[in-house]
């Protein structure tokens, strides 16, 4: 539909532009290539009506269950399940924001859900671009494609987000409706609300903010090269880098559980994943692809990240392990302590293991090993600014299982050493901390206790690296039919 | 979408007068766009629903005429079917002409965008700057609590695959032999059954090609 309408807005600027055109001289025509078209957007902002939304529906599972409570009518039983994100919005990162109510909020935060616009979202120098394109890559059989850029054997189509471009706020808010009854075609959203759970409960309203961008990321569309299953195919390259949160807590002044309202989120609580970095590769041009195939004969079907051949000349290069290493422990080294350094402009290896190997990367720390240093710095036990982090609502704590052991001792507990503990010993003492009175204190700056009572907690760093997706299946299957 | 079509057609005489004559390829490269003055689109289409939004005889479940399908490369006689498929899209108040892009390059800049699979500059130093590019915006709508740039209704009751009959000759896209649905979906809003999702783009758009 979407090219349907571009065409017609194209034309329609055509046929009324009859008296003022301004003619393009022969240097600018021979400067277009029909290469690219590219989309660029400056002082950007997207929003949706807080109210309105896009929503995946359920139907009534073959074995629903017939009853709330504890009683055998909820017992191995299937609910409908309906989701909603409403009010999706992209929009900038500094100071000047709105909350769901439209009330002012500071977005240089992740305390405010919607920002205001975005100068050069898309630049015009490093914009959106829709292509159709000839890159060079292997096929399923191993042989090289499009060697002669003058003459490709294979075209591919292909969206590219900006390399780089400023960060911006993606941000929704959703419900997930569990037991609804309605039927959506012809009943209001507030009919046939989660029957089983009269007092709404069967609904948990929640936000999603995404502060960062996702320069880099590619979606291509090509015809998979795999004898017998030459399909459409599609390729996601996702780069995601930034910080996410998701929250539940309503604020006590704009608090709703009416289905198809926007409350306001309370401004600190969530789960928090800050300083992502995340790259996830799914196909290579062109001997990997998502594509879609049928399942059984009832109407399902499946999405699959086609497995890569057992071809040696494909799975090498898929694996872009390192001259003379068979095994990949060493490829696997080298990539991991080379992680911020650019590949050599020659070094194969290298390129096609980093298109390949994704990574996920929470927080900025970096662990020391042999050859080289850590970065970063450790979260603190309850660090805001960095990694992985639950935070209490506003004025509210929660007692947190965090134990971050120092040292663990096979005889339990009380031998085992926790970040939150003082002790009578010396913990880097040999041999010491090893009898009931030098085990904790039970007072003092230290906590002995084996929750912590505070209002936020850092999980800390996690790193992902040299994720290699081999095969992807997913199959769809109707409720309650398999 | 056959609506579109027809209105599209029908712009096309008011706009140019008395009579039409074909455009010679020399005339066609002269075409750029307009300095000075825009286009300004409203635009409404319907697919399978009346002025109030409701569907048409789509949401009775069984082999309805309010459905697509899709046919994959060797997946021949296998229709990916979007079953209960209607909706409205409203565009109020485009506007559409032309401007040159900004001189000076924003921090962002990456030549190797401009360049072809070759590795050669597809456009003068592989920098857009200055060239004229088609420049869109909504002027309108912009108060706190606006949404009217883009409203889109859109209702996807069921998807299921369908096989062609071939005993019958009948194909899938004209079946609905499948019982069940994998998912439905629906771009809507809260206030109201059927009410399309408002929508609100700030900003400028510059769409040109290299």
């Amino acid at each position: 539909m979407s090219r349907i309408i571009i065409s017609g807005l194209l034309l329609f600027t055509l046929g009324t532009a009859q008296a003022h055109l301004q003619p393009l001289n022969e240097t600018e025509m021979s400067a277009a290539h029909g290469a690219g078209i590219a989309v660029a957007l400056d002082q950007f902002r997207y929003a949706m009506a807080p109210t309105s939304y896009f929503e995946q529906t359920g139907i009534t599972p073959a074995g629903a269950c017939t009853a709330a409570g504890n009683n055998s009518g909820n017992v191995g039983c299937w609910r409908r399940g309906d989701l909603r994100w409403y009010g999706v919005n992209i929009s900038g990162t500094g100071a000047g924001g709105s909350h769901w109510n439209e009330s002012s909020c500071d977005a240089s935060t992740a305390a405010c859900p919607r920002g205001g616009q975005i100068a050069w979202f898309s630049p015009f120098d490093n914009p959106y671009v829709m292509r159709s394109w000839s890159p060079q890559g292997m096929a399923w059989d191993g042989s090289l494609i499009n060697q002669d850029a003058s003459n490709p054997d294979k075209t591919i189509y292909e969206f590219l987000a900006p390399t780089r471009q400023p960060d911006y706020t993606f941000s929704f808010w959703g419900e997930i409706e569990a037991g609804a009854t309605r039927d959506t075609a012809t009943q209001a959203l507030q009919m046939g609300q989660g029957a089983n759970n009269p007092s709404g409960g069967g609904l948990l309203k929640s936000q999603t903010l995404i502060r960062g961008n996702a320069a880099g990321s590619i979606f291509r569309l090509f015809q998979h090269t795999e004898p017998g299953n030459e399909t459409f195919g599609m390729f996601y390259h996702s780069y995601l880098q930034g910080d996410f949160r998701f929250s539940v807590a309503q604020a006590a002044d704009n608090a709703t559980d009416q289905i198809g309202e926007a409350p306001t989120f309370d401004p600190d609580e969530g789960l928090f994943f800050r300083n992502v970095d995340a790259f996830l590769p799914f196909g290579q041009v062109y001997y990997q692809a998502l594509v879609l195939g049928p399942v059984g004969n009832n109407g399902d079907f499946y999405l699959e990240l086609t497995p890569v051949p057992d071809n040696p000349a494909v799975y090498n290069r898929f694996y872009g392990l390192d001259s003379g290493d068979v095994r990949g422990f060493e490829t696997a080294r080298t990539a991991t302590r080379d992680w911020q350094q650019a590949c050599g402009e020659s070094d194969s290896a290298c390129q096609n293991y980093r298109l390949s190997h994704g990574y996920v990367r929470y927080g900025d720390w970096y662990p020391a090993m042999a050859g080289w240093n850590a970065l970063g710095t450790r979260e603190t036990v309850n660090a805001s600014d960095d990694g992985i982090v639950f935070q209490a609502r506003n004025g509210s704590t929660f007692n947190a299982f965090a134990k971050r052991p120092v040292r663990i001792d096979k005889r339990g507990e009380n031998s085992s050493m926790q970040r939150t503990q003082n002790y009578r010993c010396d913990p880097n003492s040999p041999g010491a901390c090893f009898t009931p009175t030098e085990g904790p204190v039970s007072s003092g700056p230290g906590n002995n206790n084996l929750y912590y009572t505070t209002d936020r907690v850092s999980l800390g760093s996690a790193r992902i690296e040299g994720l290699l997706i081999n095969q992807f299946y997913m199959e769809s299957c109707r409720p309650g039919v398999c | 979408m056959q609506r579109y079509g027809l209105l599209l057609l029908l712009m096309f005489p008011g706009a140019y007068g008395d009579s039409l004559a074909p455009l010679a390829d020399n005339e066609m490269a002269l075409i750029a766009g307009q300095a000075g003055e825009g286009v300004q689109l409203t635009l409404l289409l319907r697919n399978n629903v009346n002025a109030q939004g409701n569907p048409i005889g789509c949401n009775n479940g069984g082999l309805n005429p309010c459905r697509m399908g899709f046919e994959f490369s060797d997946r021949e006689g296998i229709w990916l079917m979007l079953k209960d498929y209607y909706g409205e899209l409203q565009i109020n108040d485009l506007r559409i002409d032309s401007a040159p892009l900004p001189t000076i390059n924003t921090p962002y800049l990456d030549p190797e965008r401009f360049e072809s699979v070759a590795g050669e500059c597809l456009i003068d130093n592989c920098n857009p700057g200055g060239m004229l590019a088609l420049r869109t915006y909504y002027p309108f709508n912009k108060a706190v609590g606006a949404y009217n740039d883009l409203n889109l209704f859109t209702n996807i009751g069921r998807v299921a695959l369908e096989y062609d009959d071939t005993v019958n000759a009948i194909p899938g896209y004209m079946r609905d032999a499948a019982s069940g649905s994998v998912l439905g979906f629906r771009a809507t809003d809260s206030r109201a059954l059927n009410a399309p999702a408002n929508m609100r783009f700030e900003g400028v758009s510059y769409v040109f090609g290299f």
